[in-house]
């Protein structure tokens, strides 16, 4: 009764509806994928000596990504308005000390079973890229193909997953070993828009 | 780690405690940057509310300055409104006052309290947060006020009151207010203690020439105790607690017009305000027991005027208190054996 009283009070005194605007906010935080693995062989006669251009184009796959964090996991697809690419950075991680290249990059956003062109680029001394190299800014998005951008966004938002494909070509490569086996992880820094009603 | 979870849940307890739903704000985040930085943040941040319950506290006590007879007794419901200042609805952040949160972008900015306006993502300025290497950890917009005013007549904190005033001997009346222990919420989520204590005495009896005057006149001491628990996630054990006292002293003056009272207070009145969040809270990079301990605290001169209109044994009343935090008060109640009034006595000896 007295409970009932003090809410009969309160409900009467007070507006009960705290607001109908609801609270926005953007969470921003940089999400790092899994490293994928990339393998580029050399014949053993070029072993010591320059190469132009390797002989064969490498195909690899990222495993499926799902950006996310405990941040973003927090809220219910309703509570998430969309989510913003704003930079996506990439680092090489292990290769071989001794071996050097340049590496012809296409990245190609695969979500859905449908595969669009992030960008075509070449990556200059692959072997020194062990910081993050900036591939996309969106102040600045220069080749960055804006239309994978939005796949990548899509994903996020609808809670599915993408694969980023990469064919590699090395170039002006000096291998000491037949074969290097290295890594390539990625950073995206994403920004998730909330909105808690 | 929700970005808008908790604070707000807490805050908006005291914005409306019928609907806390939307009143969510993780401070789990502020966590992320150390403790004395969430403390100083959510300082800020929470000032209005934690000054204004302070305020409202001290107000609402009396609807007339003259006591019942003995045995003479009221009963009043009142909610307290303490209105925010325009100052209050801001504050300044400056990058050189924290170590672990700066903006984004500048180095200082106006950022709203929790009674500022309820900017969209894209009028906040953004926080980043970072570890104690000075690594990001997240970006956040700046928190948001809840926007009141653009839906309520006023920017106000309330404060509800519940009070039982009872007339002892030679003009005096002592003044409760109380409930006990109760919960509210559909899982108990909210409890409320409420304790005060008040006497009013009648000085005017004491006073050659002034007793003969046509009003009533007494001093007014008040206390109270304001306590309020909420549970933040029963799972982990997280709760916040506030507990708000608050004490005023005024002399009081009121003045019986048939069916009105004007009546009128002036005195000092102080208010110590501690917030605090208990359990266990962890960030990712660490993990922090009791991490919010905060304490606000005000006081200085508090002048009030107010009107009631008595109909039969209801009394109907409303105030308006001056002082930092302007506060109105509205109130019912039921009153009986009100003292004798000198109102009716001659001024001249004989007339």
């Amino acid at each position: 009764m007295k409970k009932n009283l003090l809410l009969i009070l309160l409900m009467a005194t007070i507006i009960s509806a705290c607001g109908e605007a609801g609270i926005q906010s953007d969470i921003s935080q940089a999400v790092e994928t899994d490293p994928v693995t990339v393998t580029i062989d050399v014949p053993a006669q070029f072993v010591g000596q320059f190469i132009d251009v390797a002989p064969n184009p490498v195909t690899v796959r990222t495993e499926e990504i799902n950006i996310t964090s405990d941040e973003f996991d927090e809220y219910s697809g309703d509570e998430l308005k969309r989510f913003t690419i704003n930079k996506i950075w990439y680092k090489i991680e292990d290769f071989d000390q001794g071996n050097e290249a340049d590496l012809d990059v296409t990245l190609n956003i695969i979500s859905g079973g449908s595969s669009t062109e992030l960008l075509e680029t070449t990556i200059v001394d692959a072997h020194l890229k062990t910081e993050d190299v900036q591939l996309f800014d969106k102040a600045a998005p220069g080749d960055v193909n804006p239309a994978a951008i939005s796949v990548i966004e899509s994903s996020l938002l609808n809670g599915t997953s993408f694969v980023i494909e990469m064919v590699l070509t090395g170039k002006n490569m000096t291998f000491q070993s037949t074969s290097d086996t290295f890594n390539f992880r990625f950073k995206f820094d994403v920004t998730a828009r909330v909105q808690l009603d | 780690m929700k970005i808008y979870t908790r604070i707000l849940l807490i805050a908006g307890l005291m914005v409306s405690m019928a609907n806390v739903s939307k009143a969510q704000f993780d401070f789990d985040s502020f966590l992320e940057a150390g403790l004395t930085d969430a403390n100083k943040l959510l300082e800020a941040y929470m000032a209005p509310a934690f000054q204004g319950i302070g305020y409202g506290v001290n107000a609402g006590w009396y609807n007339t300055a003259r006591p019942h007879k003995t045995l003479g007794f009221d009963l009043n419901i009142s909610v307290n409104a303490a209105i925010v200042p325009t100052s209050g609805e801001f504050f300044t952040f400056k990058n050189s006052d924290y170590s672990n949160v700066k903006l984004s972008n500048g180095t200082s900015a106006q950022l709203p309290t929790l009674f500022g306006p309820n900017l969209g993502a894209d009028d906040l300025p953004e926080l980043t947060f970072m570890d104690n290497n000075g690594n990001e950890t997240i970006r956040i917009s700046a928190p948001t006020g809840l926007g009141l005013e653009e839906e309520f007549p006023a920017n106000a904190v309330p404060s509800p009151m519940v009070q039982l005033g009872i007339g002892l001997i030679k003009g005096t009346d002592l003044k409760i207010r109380y409930t006990p222990d109760i919960s509210l919420g559909d899982e108990d989520e909210v409890n409320v203690k409420l304790f005060g204590i008040g006497v009013m005495h009648d000085i005017k009896q004491y006073l050659p020439v002034v007793n003969k005057l046509p009003f009533d006149l007494s001093m007014f001491v008040g206390y109270t105790n304001l306590k309020t628990g909420f549970v933040i996630d029963s799972d982990l054990n997280q709760t916040a607690e506030f507990e708000t006292k608050g004490t005023v002293v005024q002399a009081l003056v009121s003045k019986k017009l048939a069916l009105l009272t004007v009546y009128g207070g002036l005195g000092y009145a102080k208010s110590k305000t501690t917030f605090g969040l208990k359990g266990v809270y962890t960030t990712e990079t660490s993990s922090y027991t009791d991490p919010i301990d905060l304490a606000y605290e005000n006081g200085g001169v508090k002048a009030n005027v107010g009107l009631r209109i008595r109909l039969l044994f209801l009394n109907i009343f409303g105030e308006y208190s001056f002082q930092e935090y302007n506060t109105a008060t509205v109130g019912i109640g039921l009153s009986f054996r009100e003292g004798a009034s000198n109102t009716n006595i001659p001024i001249v000896p004989g007339i």
